[in-house]
């Protein structure tokens, strides 16, 4: 584990080694980079619309039960929010996998078994356990089309 | 209607490396639920991913032996997905920047008896993830039980082009691909664990049509028995469908052997539904040349390469080849003993070792572990050669020595001296085990006269087991 943080630590410092630098503003948080956008807001007659079918999908990918026309509302709102993003003119613009592309190749370590922690460690924050087994709800449960719609 | 069947499949293999792709913790089969865990493998808060070395390396490996193109860089992505096997909610693996990018395969496909039919199979590529955990429905109504032991043991996802058109080339596609990463030593082929695990993706269409069928996935198919089976089924079931103007729905399936059917696991999510992204918490990958170079060094003299001489040097048919380089071990064994035999007895040696040695020798995956050394068989076929024992008595010699585990080669001699088992050779014992046997055994002296001439190997057979299987049985039909 200590491996694992040292290399956190490590990259942590990287990082701001690299927001000293004369680049700095693109990588601190505390400026906020405004994509430079062609049409900033979508139109208002763009309204983003989700159909049952869409709805359904990102229920069953999420497991999250959006419930009520609210809650879809809102989902619908933040497409239209997010949207903007393909307003931003990326022609000629190679995509930037990670801030430390080309600079610095992931570390790997050697194959040693390493087992700080004991088992009981590992999971005494862990509510349900049987027979060594976490236990969690069922899962990949399908949310039934059918079932939605009498919701 | 004509049907032409279109076959791909998806290998993912497990390495066998000591730890796991991205944590600390053993890479281990079969210890209680949940111990061979740390808290990476939890997805507890503040960890992150070091990858290991040696899994890049056994990619790389895999990668030189089927020729293809190492990528010298290479991202890792998240695959997004909500299911309990995995804690933290996606899966590490490489989609469109994988580490290893084309390469191909050969197999051979035996067309008639003994006659082999060279097969190939491009690879689109093979790329590093990490496994995810068991899960356990059975012992819990409503819940699942979650095994993470599993979670983070590297796997290497092989994808081969759609380009197999029977159960018997795919097998023959997969079980050549086994046999070479046993060989290679980046995987213990294990497939009842799950070390090789197979997916087949397998779609109809209608033949010198250009449009292919959709395709159904089967997963998780872990005997060649049950992939061939799979397969048969699927193809005939799609075809029904097409024939009965249904449509085919992408599935995702799995074979039950019980049955012999394959059952609807989940209607297919595409590729966008996992939302890949690259994984921020691990660096593109660069691979030097030097490091390549490095490992191309290490990888052993492969099967085809040990084919092609043994082909050449003992004037052997390509049928035999094959079996005596399916494992790494094997063609060791052979040509070992072959050094230390007269090689105009080389058939004989083959006879041997497809029969009792082989068999044996797969029965353990440990390199180390023989159950005979090369000398001691040579030395025993000897004795057989000399006419010291007869051909039974050399194979109960060997199942002693198998039992002893001796290094010595002089056990084979120390045996036969201390058992008296020399063949019988002299003519006037063995006539006294003819004439007794002659005598007890009228009824099949009257069918060999009447005609039967199989008679004649019944009574011999009776007279080698009255000498307990000493007798020479040639110098028997003589007399």
């Amino acid at each position: 584990m200590n491996r694992l943080y040292s290399c956190s630590r490590h990259f942590l410092n990287k990082t701001r080694l690299l927001s000293t630098s004369n680049t700095s503003r693109y990588f601190s948080s505390k400026h906020n980079v405004e994509p430079k956008a062609e049409s900033p807001e979508p139109k208002s007659s763009d309204k983003v619309v989700l159909d049952d079918s869409t709805v359904t999908l990102l229920e069953r990918l999420s497991l999250v039960n959006f419930g009520s026309e609210k809650s879809k509302a809102i989902l619908e709102d933040a497409i239209k929010f997010a949207d903007k993003i393909h307003n931003v003119n990326v022609d000629n613009v190679k995509p930037l996998i990670n801030v430390l592309d080309k600079e610095w190749s992931t570390p790997c370590r050697d194959d040693v078994v390493q087992m700080e922690n004991s088992t009981q460690d590992v999971k005494m924050n862990t509510k349900h356990v049987e027979e060594d087994y976490f236990v969690a709800p069922p899962s990949n449960v399908p949310l039934h089309q059918e079932t939605n719609k009498k919701k | 209607m004509q049907w032409e069947v279109i076959i791909g499949l998806e290998i993912h293999i497990q390495l066998l490396t000591k730890s796991k792709i991205f944590s600390e913790s053993p890479v281990c089969f079969g210890y209680n639920a949940n111990t061979q865990i740390n808290p990476f493998d939890l997805a507890l808060p503040g960890v992150l991913p070091v990858l290991n070395k040696k899994a890049v390396e056994y990619a790389i490996k895999f990668g030189l032996a089927i020729n293809a193109k190492i990528s010298p860089y290479s991202i890792f992505v998240r695959k997004n997905y909500f299911y309990p096997d995995l804690s933290k909610g996606y899966q590490i693996s490489q989609l469109e920047l994988p580490l290893i990018k084309g390469g191909n395969i050969l197999f051979p496909i035996e067309e008639k008896k003994q006659k082999i039919k060279w097969g190939s199979t491009e690879i689109v590529q093979a790329h590093l993830e990490e496994d995810a955990g068991k899960l356990l429905h059975k012992n819990y109504s409503d819940k699942t039980g979650i095994d993470f032991n599993r979670a983070g043991i590297p796997l290497l996802e092989i994808i081969t082009q759609p380009s197999m058109h029977s159960a018997q080339e795919a097998v023959s596609c997969a079980k050549s691909l086994h046999s070479l990463v046993m060989w290679l030593g980046i995987c213990d082929g294990n497939m009842q664990n799950g070390s090789f695990r197979c997916d087949v993706n397998i779609s109809i269409k209608k033949i010198n049509k250009n449009e292919y069928g959709t395709r159904n996935e089967i997963k998780n198919l872990n005997s060649f028995r049950f992939m061939e089976e799979a397969i048969n089924y699927e193809i005939n079931r799609q075809i029904k469908l097409l024939e009965n103007n249904n449509i085919i729905v992408q599935e995702t399936r799995r074979y039950d052997p019980d049955i012999k059917k394959t059952i609807l696991m989940r209607k297919k999510e595409n590729s966008k539904d996992y939302r890949y992204f690259p994984d921020p918490d691990l660096p593109p990958l660069f691979i030097s040349d030097k490091w390549v170079k490095y490992i191309k060094s290490t990888i052993p003299e492969l099967p085809n390469v040990i084919r092609e001489r043994i082909i050449a040097n003992y004037n052997l048919s390509e049928f035999y080849a094959i079996k005596l380089t399916q494992s790494k071990k094997i063609a060791y064994f052979f040509e070992n003993s072959i050094i230390h035999s007269d090689i105009s007895k080389i058939k004989l040696l083959i006879r041997w070792l497809i029969k009792e040695i082989i068999p044996k020798i797969n029965q353990n995956n440990d390199i180390n572990d023989l159950p005979i050394t090369p000398i001691q068989f040579s030395l025993l076929l000897k004795r057989i050669f000399d006419g010291t024992i007869s051909n039974k008595i050399a194979k109960d010699i060997f199942f002693i020595i198998c039992k002893e585990k001796s290094l010595d080669p002089g056990i084979v001699d120390h045996i036969i001296k201390t058992n008296k088992l020399y063949q019988i050779s002299d003519s006037s014992i063995l006539e006294k085990i003819v004439d007794t046997v002659l005598s007890t055994n009228s009824k099949l002296i009257k069918e060999f006269y009447s005609g039967k001439k199989q008679a004649i190997n019944a009574l011999i057979g009776k007279a080698i087991k009255l000498s307990n299987n000493k007798a020479n049985p040639v110098k028997l039909s003589e007399i």
